[in-house]
């Protein structure tokens, strides 16, 4: 018998950006997605507490970790949020976010104006309940997970409904409250099925083409995956929400390794944060001799790869992104 | 006993062993028969777990804040909607006993840790009970256990782990413990503390772990409660256990927290039980079950001493709030704003996870005064005046199903049936009928009609939740 090994790519950790921090200050608070604009541009999606309303907001930062801008608050008027999701860029650099508790998707400029917003609850086409991952595909058309009507519904970038797919259940292309949404390169579609711990991979039409992951503890197995992307080799990474780590799957959807977090040093946000109290933060940091804690991640839910390969992992429970680097399998 | 008996008696339990239930469970729960409801309470096992899951996917911050709210909320939602209420309602127990605050600590996913080993152990052993609680860094933290080393010892844990946690200051006009005893308790929990955190800041809090440090430990020979030895804590822990003080001092703290209004904690040295007969069948239940929770639990809620002791409570701020949300039935999964119904409480009185002292909340009548007294008011009455609440409106369907033969006596009554039952003086009812009388007779047949019968129900359960019966539990 002859048995073919896994190739697995070589991953590494390259870097952080962010740090908890509520504007204007430069940070993040409760990062819940990223999302990928031209040139380096970020988009990070915040939804932390609701006693006051400057702790839901989206930061408009870069890769160099440039804080650039941010926009909206908590509240239910134009532009605000109550439960930001999700957060994607159309192919004019217009900003999208899904709001699953007021159950539309406000729109912005790359400079965080608002727009406009649409949306409304129901079961009907172009009709949500709860809409929580977005994506655009390659024609700048918007997936929308319909969270509790288990299904993925296309709109054109302004809002029209043109396609669906998915139902409630187990089966090959059902749903159990589904999460996050991502395309590959191909145009497949990949949705983070939540609630029956899987990924399903299906063509742009919607059709069923393969499950990556399963339900389970032991390495590779998942527990509610919230968020799901895909590198130009076809590799595919989960967060595995539940158990507080990236899975990384071949193209055929087999196992190859994990991330658990990999943090060390500051990010440049922190460090200007450490520089306030120099010495107050040093003088703790320096009776502890195990960092693992400060490393890992901590209910991490997003992922997005930039252009460059880089794999974004949005660390909520850190109020960060960290950034891993391939290279060659 | 008669049907309406049964579901009055029904109520009674889950108000206590709960956070109160509204008709529809109340009718489900009845239909299984009290002591089946009781085993169902005391194995919380057998129901589903919390859904953490949900909570935490909607409300991220439910696990991962920094700030103590994160955490009130987080724990009222489950008060409300928890699936195993005696679990949760024993956590509260233990909060009272165990009273730690965040004011301290500074270190807030440290105060829902020690909720989770408080839940944890909710039900169990309280030689394990008084053991974790003794590894517990918030404990430590919040009673300098950290700074109590070998050949300096600070008694600050050491002190109220016998006074507040265990013995007590004495009973039966004797003392419990000496200063001796404190002295030679706090050398046995030398080297008990955690080990050093990294700052909140920059990548948020985190959570200290229990270290032993044999180095900082006090090995020397001890004489505590009159026993000889080399005592560690687990000694101590396991001297503690056995006092006649300890199973009395946990059994008017039961009976207190679940049966009725006792005095307050200091005065025990020197007050009877208002039951000495029910304190002595918890007491015995503890000896003969070697300190189990569980069972001392099932002797209170199958005695006749807690079934005829309905209304002899004032309810707590968590317990009113969480017993109104679950009879309107709202907040059974996450929603936004969850700080409006948290912040109740402590605007009542009781703000969870910051305790006034170490000594924990004076309960009974002084949670009321004149201010809680609207603050409980107003929040009970908001809630059951708003028709969209789902237990609200289910109320005035069930009313709307009778209404062609109801008097303004029925009605009346049928709204004090369905908010508890709650009995109330017959000139409180009086006040109440003369009260839905000055709007004429009760019509429920146009639309019109239907309107204003929403109205006047909804109204109608403003007055009863504002009433002094309704403080009662």
């Amino acid at each position: 018998m002859t048995t073919t090994a896994v190739k697995i790519p070589i991953y590494k950790y390259s870097y952080t950006i962010g740090n908890q921090a509520t504007p204007p200050a430069h940070g993040f608070s409760g990062p819940v997605d990223v999302a990928l604009g031209k040139d380096g541009l970020l988009y990070v999606a915040c939804s932390y507490y609701e006693y006051t309303p400057s702790w839901k907001f989206v930061v408009k930062c870069n890769m160099d970790e440039d804080y650039l801008t941010y926009f909206g608050k908590y509240g239910e008027e134009d532009g605000q949020f109550t439960w930001p999701n999700s957060i994607a860029v159309d192919q004019q650099g217009n900003v999208y976010v899904t709001d699953e508790w007021q159950q539309h998707i406000s729109v912005f400029d790359a400079d965080g104006i608002f727009l406009k917003k649409w949306g409304t609850q129901g079961e009907g086409d172009g009709e949500w309940d709860r809409p929580a991952g977005i994506a655009f595909d390659a024609d700048d058309n918007l997936l929308v997970v319909d969270s509790l009507n288990s299904r993925v519904q296309k709109f054109t970038s302004d809002g029209h409904f043109i396609s669906k797919f998915g139902g409630p259940g187990s089966g090959e292309g059902q749903f159990n409250t589904p999460w996050g949404i991502n395309t590959d390169r191909q145009g497949n579609i990949y949705v983070a099925d939540w609630r029956n711990d899987r990924i399903q991979k299906f063509s742009a039409e919607g059709q069923f083409l393969m499950q990556v992951g399963h339900s389970g503890e032991r390495e590779g197995e998942l527990r509610r995956p919230s968020s799901v992307a895909v590198d130009a080799d076809g590799y595919v990474y989960v967060v595995d929400w539940g158990h507080d780590r990236v899975n990384v799957y071949n193209p055929e959807g087999k196992y190859v390794t994990k991330f658990i977090g990999d943090c060390h040093g500051y990010s440049k946000w922190a460090q200007a944060r450490m520089n306030s109290d120099p010495e107050g933060m040093a003088k703790q940091r320096a009776e502890v001799s195990d960092f693992t804690i400060e490393r890992v991640f901590f209910q991490p839910t997003g992922i997005e790869v930039d252009e460059q390969g880089r794999i974004l992992v949005v660390d909520t429970g850190r109020h960060r992104i960290q950034i891993y680097e391939k290279s060659a399998a | 006993m008669s049907a309406s008996e049964d579901l009055a008696l029904m109520a009674h339990l889950m108000r206590r062993a709960g956070f109160g239930a509204n008709r529809d469970q109340l009718e489900t729960y009845d239909a299984q028969g009290y002591e089946a409801i009781v085993e169902e309470l005391l194995n919380p096992e057998q129901q589903p777990p919390f859904d953490d899951d949900l909570a935490y996917r909607y409300v991220p911050y439910f696990r991962m804040g920094t700030g103590i709210p994160s955490y009130q909320c987080y724990w009222m939602y489950r008060m409300i909607s928890t699936q195993r209420p005696l679990e949760e309602k024993m956590t509260l127990f233990w909060h009272h006993i165990f009273a730690t605050s965040h004011s301290k600590l500074n270190r807030n996913p440290q105060m829902n840790k020690q909720l989770q080993l408080l839940r944890g152990f909710a039900m169990g052993n309280f030689r394990t009970v008084l053991i974790e609680l003794s590894k517990d860094p918030a404990m430590i933290y919040w009673l300098d256990n950290c700074e109590n080393h070998n050949g300096a010892p600070n008694e600050n844990f050491g002190r109220e782990l016998l006074e507040l946690f265990s013995l007590g200051v004495g009973m039966d006009q004797q003392s419990n413990y000496s200063e001796e005893d404190v002295k030679e308790c706090a050398r046995a929990f030398t080297g008990w503390t955690m080990a050093a955190q990294l700052p909140r800041y920059p990548y948020g809090d985190y959570c200290w772990e229990f270290e032993y440090r044999a180095d900082d430990h006090d090995d020397g020979e001890k004489v505590f409660l009159g026993e000889r030895g080399r005592f560690n804590g687990d000694d101590i822990v396991d001297i503690i256990v056995g006092q006649p003080a300890t199973a009395r001092f946990l059994a008017r703290h039961l009976y207190n927290f679940f049966v009725a209004d006792e005095p307050q904690v200091p005065a025990w040295q020197t007050t009877e039980p208002q039951d000495p007969q029910a304190i002595k069948m918890l007491e015995d239940e503890y000896f003969r079950s070697n300190y189990d929770i569980r069972s001392m639990l099932k002797v209170l809620f199958n005695s006749d001493f807690f079934k005829n002791s309905r209304f002899k409570k004032v309810k707590s701020p968590a317990e009113l709030v969480a017993g109104v949300m679950r009879l309107v039935d709202d907040y059974t999964s996450p929603k936004p704003n969850s700080h409006e119904v948290a912040f109740a409480a402590a605007y009542m009185g009781q703000d969870l996870l910051n305790p006034p002292t170490v000594e924990g909340w004076h309960t009974g009548q002084e949670w009321i005064d004149s201010g809680a007294l609207v603050e409980r008011v107003n929040f009970a009455a908001d809630r059951v005046g708003d028709i969209s609440m789902p237990g609200v409106r289910r109320i005035v369907e069930r009313l709307e199903a009778q209404s062609s033969t109801m008097t303004v006596e029925n009605l009346v009554d049928a709204c004090l049936d369905l908010v508890g039952p709650v009995p109330v003086s017959d000139t409180r009812r009086s006040e109440l009928v003369a009260h839905v009388r000055r709007e004429g007779e009760v019509r429920c047949g146009t639309a019109d009609e239907k309107q204003e019968f929403k109205n006047r129900v909804t109204g109608l359960l403003q007055l009863v939740v504002a009433s002094r019966e309704f403080q009662f539990a």
